[in-house]
């Protein structure tokens, strides 16, 4: 779907992208990465809005610098500070979008697909946030398009608004085998839809796979321990050797993770025990969240 | 062609309803109305005229011919020229913030990203700002002289003066687009295009400012002044006798830098990042 190879982007004396190789497949692929790794960078650059310094790349097998306009007509876009001309009907918008694209996708059966049947005849400045996410889904998907683009499509929303985009994303893909590349920060989402992700560090492509070999692979010395003393027992982890990380994730919960030399949860169970505190449960733990803390730390 | 036509007129449409939303255009044409108007106001003494000691009907009616037709055209002219001003401020405000304001907005990112090439951004942005703001103001001069139409004798004297207009629109729409793509800043756009066109309004008054660069850089002027013109103290600026060959030679100039600065502005805005 999208092919990059050694794809430098320059600003100034600074690289937002370093040589970033990457080729995806069909599907949902996922963009992870810290503020300022070059996510946004990316789609642009895909998108012909900034031209790279070194490197090639290409969108359905089209050259980005030559076929720009023939790749945009193949795919949609969502910009995490969409534009939309508020005055207008939503329907009005959308058909619009189809004339932009010479299509004839029924805007009825789409405003349905994103949940919008009870706004057809509303104002787009008068759309929620949620809403407006939900337009600009549907304007993505307005040409018909094999791939779409999607940067932070859930930025601005609370937990449901996001929990509804991500079961929408994943219900497009499986009714009309749309491909997606989503940048996100909100890694709980990606770890639900994504198929692949690909993790961007400093302009380059730090990791990519699936979300279960990312999560195998960064956080094998992870565990989740349970004690009614969860947070004195990570106060006392935290300065003892062969402890690389630990944090609160609840009220009775810690996450930690142990020195590649200490494999063994027994170290924790052994800490606790001198120290007299309890503990219900200790069991290997690893989210998408965790990849990025453990990949990130070290920054 | 005709599918040509229709995608042009899809992206127009859009970029009506984006950057011009209810009531803007009304207003626009509104203003043009009103300055127009003011002119009509400014040579509506006809009884002055017909007070000259005429008694004989029919000489009477001539004479009235005469004074009306007389005012019309000065009533056009006067109009034109009076634009100028209007220009000056409105063009630089239009493209600062139906074009300049887009970079900030996200609006140029989200076209960019539609299947339109950054030749159909530029063009169509600045070329809506070109069509409304001369459209507006030919509306405008017409609604003022719309009772003198049907006894104007010198028809030519409008036309020259509408190309006129429509030159110097086209000049200005283009050193706004170019300070656009160069700051991509509303605020800069809009101030700096102002800036300049008073510097150059300052410039023609100079003693030693060629008649070619006066005609090129203010046409309605020229054209007010090429007709006998007398009502603005501006207008003596240039002098009796210009020739309409000067006239449209300063006006293809006009024409030929606002293309050059087009070019310049696409180049730029090709070359640029958004």
């Amino acid at each position: 779907m999208v092919s990059v190879s050694n794809i430098s982007m320059r600003f100034g004396r600074v690289y937002a992208l370093n040589g970033l190789t990457l080729q995806t497949q069909p599907g949902i692929v996922g963009l992870i990465g810290p503020n300022g790794a070059g996510k946004t960078t990316l789609l642009r650059i895909l998108l012909g809005l900034l031209k790279p310094t070194n490197g090639e790349a290409s969108v359905l097998g089209l050259d980005i610098k030559t076929h720009s306009i023939d790749i945009r007509r193949r795919i949609g876009v969502l910009h995490e500070r969409a534009y939309f001309p508020v005055s207008m009907s939503t329907t009005d918008y959308l058909q619009q979008m189809n004339r932009i694209y010479e299509t004839e996708t029924p805007i009825d059966e789409l405003l349905v697909l994103v949940g919008l049947s009870d706004a057809t005849d509303r104002k787009i400045k008068d759309l929620s946030a949620g809403m407006h996410q939900r337009l600009g889904l549907a304007q993505a998907l307005c040409g018909d398009p094999e791939l779409v683009f999607l940067d932070e499509p859930t930025a601005h929303l609370d937990v449901n608004g996001r929990d509804d985009i991500v079961s929408l994303l994943i219900q497009v893909h499986k009714e009309r085998d749309v491909s997606f590349l989503i940048s996100s920060h909100i890694l709980s989402e990606l770890e639900r839809a994504c198929h692949t992700v690909a993790f961007v560090k400093k302009g380059t492509v730090f990791d990519y796979g699936t979300v279960e070999e990312l999560v195998q692979k960064h956080t094998q010395n992870r565990f989740q321990v349970m004690s009614p003393n969860a947070i004195r027992l990570m106060d006392i982890l935290k300065h003892t050797e062969g402890i690389s990380d630990a944090l609160v994730t609840g009220t009775s919960s810690i996450v930690v993770e142990l020195s590649p030399k200490f494999e063994s949860e027994e170290l924790i169970s052994n800490i606790a025990r001198m120290n007299g505190i309890d503990i219900h449960s200790i069991k290997p733990t690893g989210t998408l969240e965790d990849v990025y803390r453990s990949v990130t730390r070290d920054e | 062609m005709s599918k040509r036509i229709r995608r042009a007129w899809t992206k127009i449409h859009i970029e009506l309803n984006i950057s011009y939303p209810f009531p803007t255009i009304s207003i626009l044409l509104v203003i043009f109305i009103i300055v127009g108007a003011f002119s009509v106001l400014n040579h509506i003494n006809i009884d002055a005229h017909l007070s000259s000691g005429v008694t004989d009907s029919e000489a009477r009616i001539t004479h009235l011919y005469d004074v009306v037709n007389h005012k019309a055209v000065a009533v056009f002219l006067a109009s034109t020229a009076n634009y100028v001003y209007v220009f000056m401020v409105v063009i630089p405000l239009l493209v600062a913030f139906s074009f300049a304001q887009g970079y900030s907005s996200g609006l140029i990112r989200t076209l960019l990203s539609y299947p339109f090439s950054r030749r159909d951004v530029l063009f169509i942005k600045s070329g809506t700002v070109f069509m409304l703001v001369g459209g507006s103001a030919s509306i405008g001069a017409f609604v003022n002289v719309l009772f003198f139409v049907p006894i104007i004798d010198h028809l030519e004297y409008f036309f020259l003066a509408l190309i006129s207009v429509w030159a110097l629109v086209l000049l200005m729409t283009a050193v706004s687009t170019l300070l656009v793509v160069i700051t991509r800043n509303a605020l800069a756009t809009s101030f700096g295009a102002i800036t300049i066109w008073f510097l150059a309004y300052v410039f023609i008054t100079m003693p030693d400012t060629s008649i070619m660069t006066k005609i090129l850089l203010f046409p309605p002027f020229a054209v007010a002044r090429y007709t006998g013109s007398r009502d603005f103290w501006l207008l003596s600026l240039f002098p009796d006798d210009v020739l309409l060959m000067n006239l449209f030679t300063g006006m293809l100039f006009t024409g030929l830098i606002a293309c050059a600065l087009f070019g310049l502005s696409y180049i730029i805005f090709k070359r640029t990042g958004v």
